[in-house]
């Protein structure tokens, strides 16, 4: 069967194994040579010196389907072509008319298929690279291409005959549909002389040699791919026609660039690079891109010429100047315009970060974040890695220099205002303009106020990062505002992260949420040491509120990484949730989750109190615990004296020295004042004593006796100090409840 | 923990807490004067908060009850609320025990005596007779005849006999309690000389010295006794050398402010204090002391109560005030604390930067500390 002619090119013969200098291919040679390789048979060696590599042919064996998804013949001829440098070898068809499967390297016309046979890196391939393993390879790729199991993807320019291609890096937007072709700025970087970056907008950015880049857009399905890589725009152009005329676009271009202003001469004085996105269909979605690249060695100006477009003169100050030339030759077909391909990326956008993660790319609530601390910087970015949500920062914080601890930002934003910073990362990498307002959510500056009400109000979510109670509150009482709240924060000692989050119907609030928690880490026995403190501040500065705590950055990530993912699982369901991820010394995580226990809220005006599902369970519990006889306890809740509210927490139970019978109950006191102040401390001091409760006998309704009337009464006499109204519940059969408030100035009551 | 004196507000009438740093528990004297008919007494229940206190603590029992003195101010009430070995009537469960009694001589020695007073006298009778659970505040000699007479020798019962001028045993600033009680009175010169005994002049008045992180803070308790008492006292205390021993940082203000304990004339607007006394007040309390006198408000002039001879006196507070002012220090009053509406016990915590009285606590930590009954 004939080989390719490109074959009979490749340097000399070497008469034996033994005489190839390349170890790899003396071992190869070898080993076929003994027929230790059942199905291959030597046929030839080679050497050549110029292009810088000895080759092994041999004819394999392919065992083949009956029904040919691409003419593999039984027998195919192949050459492994070993670098003399003894880099990764290279593994060419060599029949003339040989198919074109998918899965190859990419190589110019005029030369033979390169065999993609091992996807690994060479650093890690040639661990185990084996004259037995390259050659079953080789088999085993020739036999899937006849059962047509191979499988498309990017090709890359093979370095046979592409010694150092090209990288180049395109903003999305340049890809998108359009009639005419993008303009792109771009340059190789210093540091890389192998990549070039692209730009939508000349920014002055201090790059290396530049290059004028012209993207097209391939019409859906208008071509197969292209099957050689062009050397020449000639050949480039012949590929894309007809649906790009290319020649003609170029010429256009080039043309309408030949004046003096300084675009104009940077234009014609940059090299040439041309980018073709081919819509791949891939399933049902017309969604994937390919995208080839291809670089020019000559400057736009030169194609110019060589295209017939332009002509040339020396300007005065020695550079070479274009004018236009009326009348192109159409003759010039750019034989002689030297291009080569370059690997090309899509710059990194929302959509690309979605897809790398394997999330949608719709996932795009509008998110506004208070709070760019660590935990906020650091969650957002994550996401933001993820192209998830649509972002405002709002912080009121500047970068301090121990923030870097823990932060996400960097040292050159230091002293900056922490929201625009983040704003820019986020806005970096998902391509989005992310405004930032630098002012404290609850007293924004009136610059700001307009822009920070009109993103809650059109917000679908407020992720409260700020680690402030207040702040916290605050959101949560936002009036008018749908946005889902979401709270996330660290425990003191840096060991746990909490997100809570409300529900898709706002039943239950943040700040019952916040009741909740509380009432969680304090029931539940695997959060016994969530709001300890155990390490002392550091202090940053001079003044006394200088302090911050020690939580390394190792755990800080970790834990805002969780709390990422968090707000995205919260937010995936309707149902408002309580979650608590805490670390052990060896970062094991567990987690403690609860659905939001619905909340009951009872108006005593002034005061709302609330309550939820999980105390009256409590309350159930202990009743039915003690049955036939009464018991009771304290209520612990939150208090907002500005807001007139109390949240029932949690109940306790009855104190050992209590005393309860069928007819009445007395409360005690042994242990209750370490226990409460137990809960306070654990609770940031947000839990406090709110009331009593107690539960009635079997046949008796909930309404409050005499006796528990004057036990309100002295409740409120002694709450007044503390301007608070009283609370007394009261459990009774068939879990019903009457919840009382007693206040010095509105006494009221209700079942 | 640290020591503390928590006084409890019942009019004119005593009963303080000592608790001392090892949990010990001490109540120095015990009045329940309030009228559980009257809605508009103020006095506390003092049965209820000290049972509590008692709850708190997980126990039912006192390590030392001491009576000064037996008049009904100071014990009234006692038997229905302590468990007393002498009568089964007085045992139950709703009772609470008393480990160690403290009396003066007189507790044992005087003759008809009336309800609290004579309860008291015979508990104390019989625990001096068998021989335990008892300590009495006398001259040894003073009661060797009343010994004799229940067959009883003074050697035998020695051991539980403090004289004036010496420590009580068992308490020491180095042990565990890091307390120590200085006897001052009674004392046997004036009792040999007495042939009617006047109860206050033979009240227990000890000095107690808390050390904390080795600052030492001393509290007088000057019981009811009068001026030429105190006198007495200041003038052999002196002899002694011992004048450290009447040094203060708290004064348990004797007799309800009455004037008699500062000098012989009430005066009109203040009472001109005895020469001893104006030294004890004057020269033995500490920068920022704390001065309280378990009574009623003080009354305003030209007030019903001003003009009532029973204390507090207007007068006597005044002087008091004025000493308080010259040291830095506070004259209070149990009736006031916190407010003179709804008076609660006070406690004076004794820190190692001294003593330090603290607000009474009203509101949930009040609450939490009190039993709360439900029907």
């Amino acid at each position: 069967m004939p080989l390719h002619p490109w074959w009979t090119t490749f340097g000399t013969p070497v008469a034996a194994p033994e005489e190839l200098n390349v170890a790899a291919a003396r071992d190869l040679a070898s080993w076929v040579a003994a027929g230790r390789s059942p199905g291959i048979r030597l046929t030839e060696l080679r050497r050549d010196e110029d292009r810088g590599y000895e080759a092994v042919a041999f004819d394999a064996d392919v065992d083949r389907p009956q029904d040919l998804a691409f003419p593999i013949k039984g027998t195919e001829p192949v050459a492994v072509l070993f670098p003399i440098g003894g880099d990764q070898p290279r593994v060419l068809a060599l029949r003339d008319d040989f198919p074109d499967p998918p899965h190859q390297n990419w190589t110019p016309a005029g030369t033979p298929s390169s065999l993609c046979v091992d996807d690994r890196p060479w650093a890690e391939a040639r661990l185990t690279a084996t004259p037995a393993d390259l050659a079953r390879r080789i088999q085993i790729w020739l036999s899937k291409a006849a059962s047509g199991e191979l499988h498309e993807d990017a090709r890359p320019p093979d370095p046979l005959f592409f010694k150092n291609p090209l990288s180049i890096v395109i903003p999305a937007q340049a890809l998108a549909d359009s009639d005419k072709p993008s303009e792109l700025v771009g340059f190789l970087r210093p540091d890389n002389a192998n990549m070039i970056i692209t730009q939508l907008e000349p920014t002055g950015h201090a790059g290396g040699p530049r290059f004028v880049v012209l993207s097209f857009q391939a019409p859906p399905q208008a071509m197969g791919r292209l099957r050689r890589a062009p050397t020449t725009l000639a050949e480039l152009a012949v590929e894309l026609a007809p649906d790009i005329d290319l020649l003609k676009e170029l010429r256009a271009a080039i043309t309408s660039w030949a004046g003096s202003d300084n675009d104009n001469r940077r234009r014609l004085s940059s090299r040439l690079a041309i980018v073709v996105a081919f819509p791949v269909q891939a399933g049902d979605e017309n969604s994937a891109t390919d995208l080839r690249a291809f670089a020019s060695f000559d400057t736009a100006g030169d194609i110019g010429e060589k295209l017939g477009v332009v002509g040339s003169n020396t300007t005065d100050d020695g550079d070479k100047g274009f004018f236009a030339i009326i009348g192109a030759d159409a003759t010039k077909q750019g034989d002689d315009v030297r291009i080569e391909p370059a690997e090309a990326h899509i710059a990194f956008d929302r959509k690309l970060a979605a897809s790398i993660s394997g999330r949608p790319s719709s996932d795009l609530p509008r998110v506004v974040l208070v709070g760019a601390g660590a935990i906020g910087s650091q969650l957002a970015l994550d996401l933001a890695r993820q192209g998830a949500f649509s972002w405002t920062i709002i912080d009121e914080d500047y970068l301090l220099p121990h923030n870097l601890a823990r932060h996400s930002l960097f040292p050159w934003d230091v002293g900056g205002p922490k929201a625009s910073a983040l704003a820019r990362q986020l806005c970096a990498l998902l391509g989005d303009p992310v405004p930032a307002a630098n002012c404290n959510v609850m007293a924004p500056t009136d610059e700001v106020r307009a822009n920070v009400e009109k993103a809650l109000a059109e917000a679908d979510v407020i992720l409260d990062a700020s680690a402030s109670v207040a702040v916290s509150r605050y959101l949560s009482d936002l009036d008018g505002i749908t946005a889902r709240r979401i709270c996330t924060f660290f425990n003191p000692a840096g060991t746990a992260v909490v997100v809570l989050a409300e529900g898709a119907d706002r039943s239950v609030t943040m700040r019952d949420l916040e009741a909740q928690y509380h009432g969680l880490h304090l029931s539940e026995p695997r959060l016994a040491e969530h709001l300890k403190a155990d390490r002392p501040g550091l202090r940053y500065s001079g003044s006394c509120r200088s302090l911050t705590n020690r939580i390394p950055a190792t755990r800080a990530a970790l834990l805002s990484a969780i709390a990422a993912q968090g707000v995205r699982t919260a937010l995936e369901h309707q149902t408002g949730t309580i979650r608590i991820w805490s670390l052990s010394d060896n970062f094991e995580t567990t987690l403690v989750e609860r659905r939001a226990s619905p909340v009951t809220r009872i108006q005593f005006t002034p005061w709302t109190i609330t309550y939820d599902q999980a105390v009256l369970d409590t309350l159930s519990a202990y009743r039915n615990s003690k049955l036939p006889a009464e018991t009771g306890g304290v209520l612990l809740g939150i208090t907002d004296v500005s807001r007139r509210s109390i949240h029932v927490a949690l109940a306790l139970p009855a104190p050992e020295d209590s005393r309860g019978s069928v007819q009445a109950f007395e409360r005690g006191v042994a242990g209750l004042r370490d226990d409460v102040a137990r809960a306070a401390e654990a609770s940031m001091h947000q839990l406090r004593y709110v009331g009593e409760w107690h539960s009635h006998p079997r046949g008796a309704s909930p309404m409050p006796s005499g006796k528990d009337l004057n036990q309100l009464a002295w409740l409120r006499a002694e709450l007044e100090a503390e301007g608070l109204p009283a609370v007394m519940a009261i459990a009774a059969d068939g879990d019903t409840f009457a919840f009382m408030i007693a206040d010095s100035k509105a006494p009221g009551s209700a079942a | 923990m640290t020591a503390s004196i928590t006084f409890h507000p019942l009019g004119n009438a005593d009963c303080t807490r000592i608790d001392l740093a090892d949990g010990k528990k001490l109540l120095i004297d015990y009045a329940d004067m309030r009228n559980p008919n009257d809605p508009n007494d103020k006095r506390i229940d003092l049965p209820e908060e000290l049972w509590a206190d008692l709850r708190r603590a997980k126990r039912n029992d006192y390590d030392v009850v001491c009576f000064t003195h037996l008049d009904d101010d100071h014990c009234c009430g006692s038997g229905d609320f302590f468990w007393l070995d002498h009568a089964v009537k007085y045992q139950g469960e709703d009772r609470v025990k008393i480990n160690e009694l403290w009396v003066p001589a007189a507790a044992i020695l005087e003759e008809g005596c009336d309800d609290s007073a004579r309860i008291v006298r015979q508990e104390a009778r019989h625990r001096l007779k068998k021989g335990y659970g008892i300590r009495v505040f006398s001259r040894p000699a003073k009661l060797k005849s009343w010994l004799e007479a229940n067959g009883l020798t003074l050697e035998s019962r020695a051991h539980l006999i403090t004289d004036a001028g010496e420590l009580v045993p068992g308490y020491s600033i180095f042990g565990p309690e890091r307390a120590e009680f200085f006897i001052h009175s009674p004392f046997g010169w004036r009792q040999d000389d007495n042939q009617i005994i006047d109860r206050n002049q033979d009240s227990v008045v000890f000095q107690v010295t808390f050390a904390e992180n080795g600052r030492q803070t001393r509290a007088l308790f000057m019981s009811d006794i009068n001026y030429d008492s105190i006198d007495q006292i200041v003038r052999t205390t002196k002899r002694h050398g011992r004048e450290d021993r009447l040094l203060w940082d708290i004064f348990k203000v004797p007799h309800h402010c009455s004037y008699t304990a500062i000098g012989p004339d009430k005066g009109d607007d203040e009472t001109v204090p005895t020469e001893h006394v104006k030294w004890l007040c004057e020269t033995q309390g500490q920068e920022r002391h704390i001065m309280m006198s378990t009574s009623k408000p003080m009354p305003l002039k030209g007030s019903p109560e001003d003009k009532d001879v029973q204390p507090p006196h207007r007068q006597a507070g005044a002087y008091y005030r004025g000493v308080a002012n010259g040291a830095d220090g506070q004259f209070k009053v149990t009736m006031d604390l916190p407010t003179a509406s709804r008076p609660k016990p006070s406690t004076i915590e004794i820190t190692d930067r001294g003593a330090k009285l603290v607000f009474a606590v009203a509101g949930a930590a009040s609450i939490i500390s009190s039993p709360a009954r439900a029907g």
